[in-house]
C-alpha cells in the first residue's frame, strides 16, 4: 500500500490504521498509540498495539502475536547454522566475522546481531521483518521489557494469578492495555503546570514531573529525582529569572489553598556545587513538597512491581498491600518459553541470570528496566539508586540525608512504598478550576458585572464553588493516614456534600477577609452566601441538602456538578458546531435537541432559515454524524415519495461525534507536528549549531528556521487547546 | 393540514335519492298536459291539484332551506340519512327541489364519511352571493371549485386537483384559465345560428362572456394562483377571497417569496440591544419579559408589518438557541425573564476543522497571525 508520508512512520506493524492517512476507526485508540510511541518509543507502541488488538492476553499469547506479525520468513537451515555458532570454541571471532559479512550484504533491518555475555559469544539472527525503530520486534526479552515499561506507567492492567504462588509457572497473568490512560501521556505538561499553579511551589512541580516521567517510584527516588530535575531546570534557565522562581503570584494566585511559600532555598537547589547546608535545605523543601502532594492526593501510593529477587527471598511483606502482590516480572528463555524469573520452585526453568546470581554474580545482573534505557535524572547525574533503575521498594542505598528526612514522615510515607501521579485527582482539581471559572463568569461579582450592567450574582460564587469542589476532590482522593473502615464508609457516603466550615481552608484569602469583615463573622456570612447561591436556578449552582437554619454546622450543601458540566459541554458542542458547520447548523442542532423528532420544515421555521438551507444543513450534519434521520415509510414498498423524514439529535451520539472529531483533529495535528519535526530535523540541527560553526550561520536560514519554529509553536498551541476540550468532554 | 379528499357527487341521483317518476313525474306531466290544452273541468281539477302541489312544494322547499341553513348543518352540510329521517314520506318530493337548487348553484353535494365510517352524501346550502358566483359553471368546473375550496387557505397543487377530480390536464387547464382564442373557437362552434348572427355584430363580447361563464374560474375571480415559499415552482390554487396561510407565504419573514435575511438580522440585533439596555432599567437587572420586548419593538417601529407576540418569541428563541440570550428566572406572573448571555470561557478555542480532511498533511497551513507552514509533498512509492 502506498505510504504517502514517505519515510515518516507513525504506526506500528500492529496498528489499527489501514493506511498512513486514513481516518482511524477509533481516533482515541490511534491517539493513545501515538502518545505511547511519542513518549515510550516504537517497540512499546508495538506491544501496546498488540495488546489492544488481541484484548486481554497472557505474555505467551502476546509474544506469539508479535512474532506472527513482525517476523520475516527466514531460512531454517541458515538459522540452525547460526545457532550452531554458539557451540563452537572461539565462536567470538567466527560469529563476529560472519555477522559483519552478513551485515555488509544485507539491508540494515536484517542485520545479524551479536550478543556478548560473560560466558561466551552468542550469535543470533535478527528475525524481524523490519527495524526496531519501526516497531518490529520479535525478541521475547524486548517484548517483556516493553510490557514492564507499560506496567510501570500504569498503562496495562494485570489480572489473574488466582491468588496462588506468583512465582509458580502455572500461575498465569492476563494483561490488558488501558488506552484511556495512555492518552493522558500527552497531558503531563498540563499536570506539571497545574501543580505549580495550585501549590505555587517549584519543587512540587519537579516532584510531579519526575513521577510522570518514570511512572512509579519510591519516595527516596522521587526526592532524588526531583532534586535532579530542579538542578537541570536551573541550569537551563537564564540567570535573570532565578529570582522569580516559584514566587510568581504566590499571594494572589494560590487558588484558595493554604500553601507554604517559604521558598528561600530555591537559588541554592540543584546538583551543582552546593555545600551540605544548601543541599539539606533543598532536600528538606523537596520532601516537604512531596509530603504535601501525598496529603493533598496529587500523588498516590500504589503497589510496586515485585522484583524477582524479592520473590526469591520470600519477602514477608509482599502481600501487605504496598509491596506489590500480583505484579512481578516474567522472563523468557532463548527458545521463547516463558518462565518466571528468579523462582526456586522445583521443575521450573531458570534463566542464565538466576544461575549466575546463585553463583554470587547477582549484583551484576542487568534488570529489564535498565535494558530498555529509561530516562532518568539519575542516569545523567551519575547518581546511584535513582528511580530509573527500576528499583522500587528496594534496598538500594540512598542518600542518608534523604532517608533521615523521610524517616520523620514514615506514618504517611512507609518505607519501600511506591508512588505515582494520581491523574484522577489532577482531573478533579482541574475540573474544580474550570467549573469555578464558569460559575464566576455566569454570576460575576457585584463589582464587575457583565456588559449589560447586571449584578444579580452573589459575590464570590466562583471561588466558593471552586473551594467546594476542591474539598470534594481532596475527600475522595486524599484520605487520612489512619482511617478505619467505618470512617471510610462515612467519608464515601458524604462525598460531595459539605458544610460551610469545610470550605474555609480552600477559600482565597481575599474572600475570607471579605466575609470576615462583614457583620456576623465568616461562618454566618458564608452560610448566608451558600443559601443565597442555592436559590440560583438558571443554572442551579448549589443544592441545599440539609437546611441551614438551626443546623449545627450551618447546613449541608452540594455543588450541582452535573448540571454545570452539562452546561459547559453544551457550550463546547455548540462552539464546535458553529466553528465547523456555521452558526445556522449549531442552531439547527439546538432546535432538534429541544424539540425532538422534527421534519425539516419545522426545523427551518424554528431556526428561522429558509427551508432549502435548513435541508442542506441537515444533510451536511447527517453526513458528519451529528444528527440522525428517521424515515417513516407509509407503504410496504418503501416508496420514498410518500415517506416521512424526521430528523433528530441523540445527545449521546452527538457527544460521541464531537469527541471523536476532537480526537481525530488532535491526532492529525500531532502527526503533522511529528512529521514537520522529522522533515526539518537536519535544519534544526544546523540551527542549533549555528553559533558553533561559521558555515551554519546564515541570516536567511535563521529567518526560515524562526518561521518554522513559529509554525511548530502554533501547532503546539492548537494541540493544547484541543486537549483541553477533550479533557472537559471525556475526562471530567 | 392537507385538503380532505372529497369525492364530488355530480347529481342528486347519483347516490341516495332516486327519482320517483311515477309520483312526481306524472304530476309534472299532467300539469304540463293541462298547460298545453285539454278539457276544462279536468283541466281545472288538475290545475288545482297542481297548484296545491306547488304550494306544498314551496313549503317543503322552505323547510328544506331552513333545515340546511340551521347552524347545526352549516359547515359540513346535512347527511342524506338525516334528510330521510327528517322528511320521511315527503323525502321523494325533495328531488325536484334539490335539482332546482343545484341548477341554481345554491346546493352542493359531497360524499363524506359519516360517523359510522360509511361514505354518505352530504348536502350543503350556499348563500345567494356564492350561488351567483357559481352560476353558469358546468359540473367539472364546480367539482374543481369544490376541491379547491376544500383545501382552505393552504391551497392545492394542480397535480393534486387532477388526481382528486380525475379530469384530464388539458381540460383542467381550460377550467382554471381558458385562453381567449380557445374560447372563441369552441364557443362559435356551439352557438346557434341566430346567436352567430348576433355574435357577428359583437363577436368578442359575446364569446368572452360565454367563456367566462362557462370555464374561467380564475378570470371570474373565484380562485387565484399562489406560490409557496417552500416550493416556488409548484403552482397552487386557492379560493380568491381567502388569504394564504402562513405556511404558504412564509409569514413576515419572507418578502416576494424570498427569505429576508437582512430584516431578520436587524430584528435580532434590535432584540439583543433591548435585552441589554432595558435590563438595567426594568426589574433592576433581573431580566426583560417577552411582552416588554414586543412593546419596545412596536414603539420603535422597527418593522413595517406588525409582529405578533409569537413572532417576537420566535426571534427571541433563535437568540436563545445561539446562546446570545438566556432565561434568568420568572416574574411573579410566571413570565420568563431574559438577560443577555454571559461570555463564558468555552475551553474550545480551536476552530480550524480543516484538520479533519484526509489530505490535511499535505496542505499548507496559514495560521491566523500569518505564520505559514508549507505543505509536504506526498510520496507515492510503495
Amino acid at each position: 500500500m502506498a505510504n504517502s508520508f514517505g519515510g515518516f512512520l507513525h504506526t506500528s506493524p500492529l496498528s489499527n490504521l489501514t493506511s498512513s492517512t486514513s481516518r482511524p476507526p477509533d481516533p482515541h485508540v490511534a491517539l493513545s498509540s501515538n502518545c505511547v510511541r511519542d513518549h515510550l518509543g516504537p517497540v512499546v507502541q508495538s506491544v501496546s498495539d498488540a495488546l489492544h488488538s488481541r484484548g486481554p492476553s497472557t505474555l505467551s499469547e502476546l509474544t506469539s502475536t508479535m512474532r506472527e506479525r513482525c517476523m520475516r520468513d527466514w531460512n531454517r537451515e541458515r538459522g540452525r547454522l547460526v545457532d550452531g555458532l554458539l557451540l563452537l570454541d572461539g565462536g567470538t571471532a567466527a560469529g563476529s566475522a560472519a555477522a559483519a559479512n552478513d551485515n555488509a550484504r544485507r539491508p540494515p533491518h536484517t542485520t545479524t546481531t551479536t550478543t556478548t555475555t560473560a560466558m561466551t559469544t552468542k550469535v543470533s539472527m535478527n528475525k524481524a521483518r523490519g527495524p526496531e525503530s519501526a516497531g518490529f520486534v520479535v525478541d521475547p526479552s524486548r517484548i517483556c521489557a516493553a510490557l514492564v515499561v507499560l506496567l510501570r506507567h500504569s498503562l496495562v492492567d494485570v489480572s489473574g494469578g488466582g491468588g496462588g504462588d506468583p512465582a509458580s509457572p502455572r500461575t498465569r497473568y492476563t494483561y490488558t492495555f488501558l488506552p484511556d490512560r495512555a492518552r493522558l501521556l500527552m497531558r503531563h505538561s498540563r499536570y506539571v503546570q497545574h501543580v505549580r499553579d495550585v501549590t505555587t511551589d517549584e519543587r512540587a512541580s519537579a516532584v510531579v514531573e519526575c513521577l510522570l516521567l518514570n511512572g512509579r517510584m519510591t519516595a527516596e527516588d522521587v526526592v532524588r529525582g526531583a532534586w535532579g530535575t530542579i538542578g537541570r531546570r536551573r541550569r537551563m534557565r537564564p540567570r535573570d529569572d532565578d529570582d522569580d522562581d516559584g514566587r510568581d503570584g504566590a499571594d494572589d494566585n494560590n487558588h484558595g489553598i493554604d500553601v507554604d511559600t517559604n521558598n528561600d532555598d530555591y537559588d541554592n537547589e540543584g546538583e551543582g556545587n552546593v555545600d551540605d547546608v544548601e543541599m539539606d535545605k533543598a532536600l528538606r523543601g523537596i520532601v516537604r513538597a512531596f509530603v504535601k502532594l501525598v496529603e493533598w492526593g496529587y500523588v498516590e501510593a500504589v503497589k510496586p512491581i515485585a522484583r524477582n529477587r524479592d520473590l526469591d527471598r520470600g519477602d514477608k511483606n509482599r502481600n501487605d498491600g504496598t509491596n506489590g502482590a500480583g505484579e512481578f516480572e516474567f522472563g523468557m528463555d532463548e527458545d521463547g518459553t516463558i518462565v518466571v524469573e528468579g523462582g526456586t520452585n522445583g521443575g521450573r526453568k531458570r534463566s542464565a541470570y538466576d544461575a549466575r546470581e546463585s553463583n554470587g554474580e547477582g549484583d551484576e545482573r542487568p534488570t529489564k528496566k535498565r535494558a530498555i534505557g529509561l530516562r532518568t535524572d539519575d542516569d545523567e547525574d551519575g547518581g546511584g539508586g535513582g528511580g530509573g533503575s527500576g528499583l522500587e521498594g528496594g534496598d538500594r542505598r540512598h542518600h542518608p540525608r534523604i532517608l533521615s528526612l523521610l524517616s520523620s514522615q514514615r506514618g504517611l510515607v512507609p518505607r519501600g512504598s511506591v508512588y505515582r501521579a494520581n491523574t484522577s485527582m489532577f482531573h478533579a482539581s482541574l475540573r474544580a478550576m474550570a467549573i469555578g471559572r464558569l460559575v464566576s463568569e455566569m454570576y460575576p461579582d457585584e463589582g464587575d458585572g457583565g456588559g449589560g450592567g447586571e449584578s444579580d450574582g452573589p459575590r464570590h460564587a466562583g471561588a466558593v464553588v471552586r473551594a467546594a469542589l476542591m474539598h470534594a476532590a481532596r475527600e475522595e482522593h486524599a484520605p487520612g493516614v489512619e482511617e478505619s473502615e467505618e470512617g471510610r464508609h462515612g467519608r464515601m457516603a458524604g462525598l460531595g456534600t459539605f458544610s460551610p466550615p469545610d470550605l474555609v481552608p480552600y477559600l482565597p484569602q481575599d474572600v475570607i477577609g471579605s466575609l470576615r469583615s462583614q457583620i456576623g463573622g465568616i461562618d454566618r456570612n458564608l452560610t448566608a452566601l451558600l443559601v443565597r447561591m442555592s436559590k440560583l436556578r438558571h443554572p442551579p449552582v448549589l443544592l441545599e441538602v440539609e437546611e441551614a437554619r438551626g443546623h449545627p454546622r450551618g447546613g449541608k450543601f452540594e455543588v450541582c456538578t452535573r448540571q454545570l458540566l452539562r452546561r459547559m459541554r453544551d457550550r463546547i458542542q455548540h462552539r464546535v458546531l458553529s466553528s465547523h458547520h456555521g452558526v445556522v447548523a449549531a442552531r439547527v442542532v439546538s432546535v432538534l435537541r429541544t424539540r425532538g423528532h422534527c421534519e425539516s420544515d419545522v426545523v427551518a421555521e424554528d431556526a428561522m432559515v429558509p427551508a432549502r438551507e435548513a435541508r442542506e444543513v441537515l444533510h451536511r450534519l447527517h453526513r458528519d454524524r451529528y444528527v440522525d434521520l428517521f424515515d417513516m415509510h407509509m407503504t410496504k414498498t418503501h416508496n420514498t415519495g410518500t415517506a416521512i423524514f424526521l430528523w433528530d439529535v441523540i445527545p449521546s451520539r452527538l457527544s460521541k461525534t464531537v469527541i471523536d472529531n476532537v480526537g481525530t483533529a488532535l491526532l492529525n495535528l500531532r502527526l503533522r507536528r511529528q512529521h514537520e519535526v522529522e522533515v526539518g530535523k537536519d535544519w534544526m540541527d544546523r540551527a542549533k549549531e549555528s553559533g558553533a560553526t561559521e558555515e551554519n550561520f546564515h541570516e536567511g536560514d535563521k529567518r526560515k528556521f524562526h518561521k518554522f519554529c513559529m509554525g511548530l509553536d502554533r501547532l503546539d498551541r492548537a494541540c493544547l487547546s484541543l486537549d483541553e476540550t477533550l479533557m472537559v468532554l471525556k475526562d471530567f | 393540514m392537507p385538503p380532505t379528499k372529497r369525492p364530488i357527487v355530480t347529481a342528486a341521483t347519483a347516490n341516495g335519492i332516486k327519482r320517483n317518476r311515477t309520483l312526481v313525474g306524472s304530476a309534472t306531466t299532467g300539469a304540463a298536459r293541462s298547460n298545453n290544452g285539454g278539457g276544462g273541468g279536468v283541466g281545472v281539477a288538475i290545475k288545482s291539484e297542481a297548484s296545491s302541489s306547488t304550494s306544498d312544494n314551496g313549503e317543503l322547499r322552505e323547510e328544506f332551506i331552513q333545515l340546511l341553513s340551521s347552524a347545526k348543518y352549516k359547515g359540513r352540510g346535512i347527511a342524506n340519512s338525516v334528510l330521510k329521517s327528517h322528511f320521511e314520506s315527503r323525502y321523494p318530493e325533495l328531488v325536484p327541489i334539490i335539482n332546482e337548487l343545484t341548477r341554481a348553484s345554491r346546493l352542493t353535494m359531497s360524499k363524506l364519511a359519516s360517523k359510522a365510517g360509511e361514505a354518505e352524501v352530504y348536502f350543503s346550502l350556499l348563500s345567494v352571493e356564492e350561488a351567483t358566483k357559481l352560476q353558469g359553471l358546468d359540473a367539472p368546473t364546480k367539482m374543481v371549485y369544490q376541491v379547491i375550496e376544500a383545501s382552505g387557505n393552504k391551497g392545492i397543487w394542480t397535480v393534486d386537483v387532477r388526481v382528486q377530480t380525475n379530469i384530464q390536464q388539458a381540460t383542467l387547464t381550460k377550467i382554471f384559465k381558458v385562453r381567449l382564442f380557445i374560447s372563441f373557437r369552441s364557443c362559435r362552434s356551439n352557438l346557434s345560428p341566430p346567436a352567430r348572427v348576433s355574435s357577428s355584430l359583437h363577436p368578442h363580447r359575446q364569446i368572452f362572456t360565454r367563456a367566462q361563464k362557462k370555464k374561467q374560474l380564475e378570470t371570474r375571480r373565484l380562485i387565484k394562483p399562489i406560490k409557496s415559499v417552500t416550493a416556488k415552482t409548484k403552482k397552487l390554487y386557492m379560493l380568491y377571497d381567502l388569504a394564504p396561510a402562513k405556511e404558504i407565504t412564509g409569514g413576515p419573514w419572507y418578502s416576494e417569496y424570498e427569505f429576508d435575511h437582512e430584516f431578520i438580522a436587524e430584528l435580532r440585533n434590535f432584540i439583543l440591544m433591548c435585552v441589554k439596555r432595558m435590563n438595567g432599567g426594568l426589574g433592576v437587572g433581573k431580566g426583560v419579559t417577552l411582552v416588554q420586548i414586543a412593546n419596545k419593538m412596536t414603539q420603535a417601529n422597527v418593522s413595517r408589518v406588525r409582529l405578533s407576540l409569537d413572532e417576537v418569541q420566535q426571534l427571541l428563541q433563535t437568540l436563545t438557541l445561539d446562546y446570545l440570550v438566556e432565561q434568568r428566572g420568572v416574574t411573579e406572573g410566571g413570565e420568563a425573564l431574559f438577560v443577555a448571555a454571559k461570555q463564558v470561557t468555552t475551553m474550545c478555542d480551536f476552530g480550524w476543522w480543516d484538520v479533519l480532511s484526509p489530505d490535511f498533511h499535505f496542505r499548507g497551513i496559514r495560521f491566523e497571525d500569518g505564520v505559514y507552514l508549507s505543505p509536504h509533498e506526498p510520496h507515492h512509492h510503495t
